[in-house]
């Protein structure tokens, strides 16, 4: 009852609060088919996957306790694995809870009912933070018990409020960020600006994680000390860093300070969400269900001779359309400009992007790029398959359309919308820094083959018709992280075997007509993949 | 042709087809009717190859629908009982979207459009996006999809719901003299009155089960109702309508 009492002060009624908070997270697990026992076998597979997100973040907790465990300094230590936890707390509520706060979805379903605004907004904060400090404790509870070990108990102690007040704090940003759009922006022009913010917001998460993974190798770190100065009062991490040096017994205005600049922002975002931006909520997001869209028609598009007709022509409308007008596919593609492009300003930095013809001259900044045009068409495809229009498949299901043609058109217009525009930036870059044009043109023309071979890779491990299965909440921040890893790990060994192909004319074109060969060869396995798929396949929605 | 032996479909176990023998012939509106969870939606997804049986056959036009899916798929239209669109995409968009789905002529498939569209009275809101459109006019938007590529079999589940009273008079008509023109038609519906009026015979299944076939005087015939309403109730197990209103509003003065 006390609880109750708490959430009435608030205005949240708490017995609406806890039954639709209750209701999101069964629907959310239902959707990744945890909850529903009839769906068999599909549940092991849910389970499988679930296993799988615990030994990623696990696995990536693993390498901030190495970290941790290494540092000789607490201060550096405990920024690292904060910065951590904010980049991935804001990444997860970037690509997966972003609709949770912007989207109307289940106002038709609740709009109706007597549920007041801050109920309704306390309901899906609540969904928010129970997945970010899930998260959170499983990428976390490693580098906790590297604090225990290596600093002792109240320092450990100290690092487990820090991370979760940092994690709490973070998640509460992003949603007081989406909320105040919701609340300042009209209607009408939400959508875009929403597609804007996260372009923008991207940015800075993903900048943030360059210049963390600047500071982040491991060699330099044992030796490294972070300063204090009132400069780092602007990196956030930096403040709940200072909780574990009050807990070491340091107890100087450079560890007060940070401490209570952060209190004071968690009281900030308090106020802000417990005043009218969740007093206003409900009005707005009704707006939005009751907004119509421009009286103008829509753009009539001449077909590219590529998609003019068939499967190829009925994927590029919807792909196109759903990009202009699905604003989580658009939210979707819009985060992966800023961390590829992020990778491609790190090649710039570091400057080394050498010419790739020659041996040893080959620099770090090459497998930059050689990472953002891998990542770029990877990330791109996992975007495609997912959304909430995946009942809307049904029409793939009940027309002769060819499934191979369906897949590969998807893969196409991938290629021909998003990649090639990208790779000709790419390309721009590359040829800015050289000398010679022949060894970038051929050198790009490499690079386009393994990028589109990289897609072609992903499309054949799952060959899924577009748009054609549920958005499954916390699967694409898993998905980004662990495509982030294996990509960085291939991307930094390639741009070191270039000058292997690139030793004489005779190798350079058959290592080319070995990448051709091997595409032509996958495009061959992935549609006997397809074919032998499709004998069993049923509508799912 | 739309013709099932043996059909048998199952859940996880649980049987939702069962023993289905079913026959529409050319030029015939087959009413195809049922109380909620009776197996229609799941014999139609096999018969449009949504899904496939356990057992049994299914031909549709000719076709196996399990080997034979694509040739299935040329022949039938289909309007779903929950069709759900692309709402991102205009009318016209969805119905270029369909075409190609099927490899109509770009050419040919644009003038059918237009056609269309003008039939179901979409023609002034073709270019907006579907998110715009009322329950009917997206109705008439997945009615005219079924049409465009000039089906042999039409299967449709629900395809007066949310059509105003004009449309839903030239959908009838239009069953009516595609059925003279020899298409069989499938036609699942709660609503009887336009079943008895449109459908030249009626099959009735619950529990997954076939419970009988025959015109609807037929029908009425032999259970001795004097409306298809009446018959379908009896033959389906309700008990007597007026009976379990009465004892539900006696239940709700008693909570």
């Amino acid at each position: 009852m006390r609880l109750a009492r708490l959430f009435e002060a608030f205005g949240v009624d708490y017995d609406h609060w806890k039954m639709l908070t209750k209701t999101a997270l069964r629907i959310d697990l239902r959707a990744s088919r945890l909850g529903a026992a009839h769906f068999g076998h599909q549940e092991v597979k849910a389970y499988a996957q679930l296993i799988g997100q615990f030994l990623f973040y696990s696995f990536m907790g693993a390498g901030i306790a190495f970290v941790v465990w290494l540092t000789r300094d607490l201060f550096l230590a405990g920024t690292i694995a904060l910065s951590y936890v904010m980049f991935m707390v804001a990444t997860a509520a970037l690509l997966d809870h972003n609709a949770a706060i912007a989207s109307p979805d289940d106002h038709a379903i609740l709009g109706f009912r007597p549920v007041t605004s801050r109920t309704y907004f306390a309901a899906r904060l609540a969904n928010v933070l129970v997945y970010t400090t899930a998260m959170t404790t499983v990428f976390s509870y490693l580098p906790i018990v590297s604090f225990f070990l290596r600093y002792g108990g109240s320092v450990g102690l100290a690092a487990v409020v820090a991370i979760y007040i940092a994690s709490v704090s973070t998640a509460l940003l992003m949603v007081v960020a989406y909320g105040w759009l919701v609340r300042t922006v009209g209607p009408q022009r939400l959508k875009r600006v929403l597609s804007y913010v996260q372009f923008l917001l991207s940015f800075v998460v993903y900048g943030g994680y360059f210049m963390l993974s600047r500071v982040l190798q491991v060699g330099v770190v044992a030796q490294l000390e972070l300063p204090k100065s009132p400069w780092l009062l602007l990196f956030p991490p930096a403040w709940f860093a200072s909780y574990l040096e009050l807990a070491s017994g340091r107890a100087s205005a450079l560890e007060i300070i940070p401490v209570l600049a952060s209190l004071v922002v968690i009281a900030a975002l308090a106020t802000a969400l417990s005043g009218r931006l969740s007093l206003e909520y409900a009005d707005r997001l009704a707006a939005l269900t009751t907004v119509s869209a421009p009286a103008a028609p829509a753009r009539a598009r001449r077909p590219g001779f590529l998609f003019a007709r068939d499967e190829a022509r009925a994927v590029a409308l919807l792909v196109r359309s759903q990009f202009r007008n699905d604003l989580k596919f658009r939210m979707g593609v819009l985060t992966i400009l800023p961390l590829t492009i992020v990778y491609l300003l790190m090649g710039l930095q570091d400057g080394g992007i050498g010419d790739p013809f020659v041996e040893g001259d080959v620099g770090q900044g090459m497998s930059m790029i050689t990472i953002a045009v891998m990542m770029f068409p990877t990330m791109l495809k996992l975007n495609l398959s997912r959304s909430d229009a995946y009942r809307a498949s049904w029409i793939f299901f009940a027309t002769p359309a060819d499934r191979v043609r369906v897949v590969q058109s998807s893969k196409n217009i991938l290629v021909v919308t998003f990649l090639l525009p990208y790779l000709a930036l790419v390309g721009l870059v590359l040829a800015y820094f050289s000398t010679n044009v022949l060894h970038v043109a051929v050198h790009l023309l490499v690079i386009t083959l393994v990028s589109h071979l990289v897609l072609q890779i992903v499309t054949f491990v799952e060959p899924e018709l577009p748009f054609a299965k549920p958005m499954v909440k916390g699967s694409a921040s898993t998905r980004v992280f662990g495509i982030i890893v294996l990509v960085v790990i291939v991307a930094s060994v390639l741009p070191h075997l270039a000058p292997l192909i690139y030793r004489s004319t005779a190798v350079t074109v058959a290592g080319i007509a070995g990448l051709v060969l091997l595409s032509l060869l996958i495009d061959r396995f992935t549609r006997l993949r397809i074919e032998a798929q499709t004998a069993g396949l049923e509508f799912e929605g | 042709m739309i013709l099932t032996e043996h059909l048998f479909k199952d859940y996880n176990g649980k049987p939702a087809v069962i023993d289905l023998n079913l026959r529409a012939e050319p030029g015939e509106i087959l009413g195809f009717l049922g109380p909620n969870g009776a197996g229609k939606s799941t014999t139609v997804k096999i018969l449009t190859g949504l899904i496939q049986p356990a057992s049994g056959r299914a031909l549709v036009a000719g076709f196996d629908v399990v080997s034979q899916p694509l040739e299935v798929k040329k022949r039938v239209g289909y309007v779903p009982e929950t069709p759900a669109l692309y709402d991102s995409l205009t009318a016209t968009e969805y119905l270029e979207l369909v075409s190609c789905l099927h490899h109509l002529d770009p050419k040919s498939s644009a003038t059918r459009r237009s056609e269309l569209l003008d039939l179901f009275g979409l023609a002034t809101v073709a270019g907006q996006r579907l998110h715009e459109f009322s329950k009917g006019m997206r109705q008439k938007v997945v009615l005219a999809a079924a049409l465009i590529h000039r089906p042999d079999v039409l299967i449709l589940d629900e395809p007066l719901d949310g059509l105003d009273a004009n449309t839903a008079m030239v959908v009838k008509e239009l069953l009516k003299k595609m059925a003279s023109q020899g298409k069989t038609i499938m036609f699942s519906s709660h609503i009887l009155e336009v079943v008895e009026r449109i459908c030249t015979r009626i099959f009735i299944i619950n529990h997954g089960r076939q419970v009988t076939s025959g015109t609807s005087a037929e029908i009425r015939d032999a259970v001795g109702a004097s409306t298809l309403e009446e018959a379908f109730s009896r033959l389906t197990g309700v008990r007597d309508v007026g009976q379990v209103t009465a004892d539900f509003l006696a239940s709700l003065e008693r909570v």
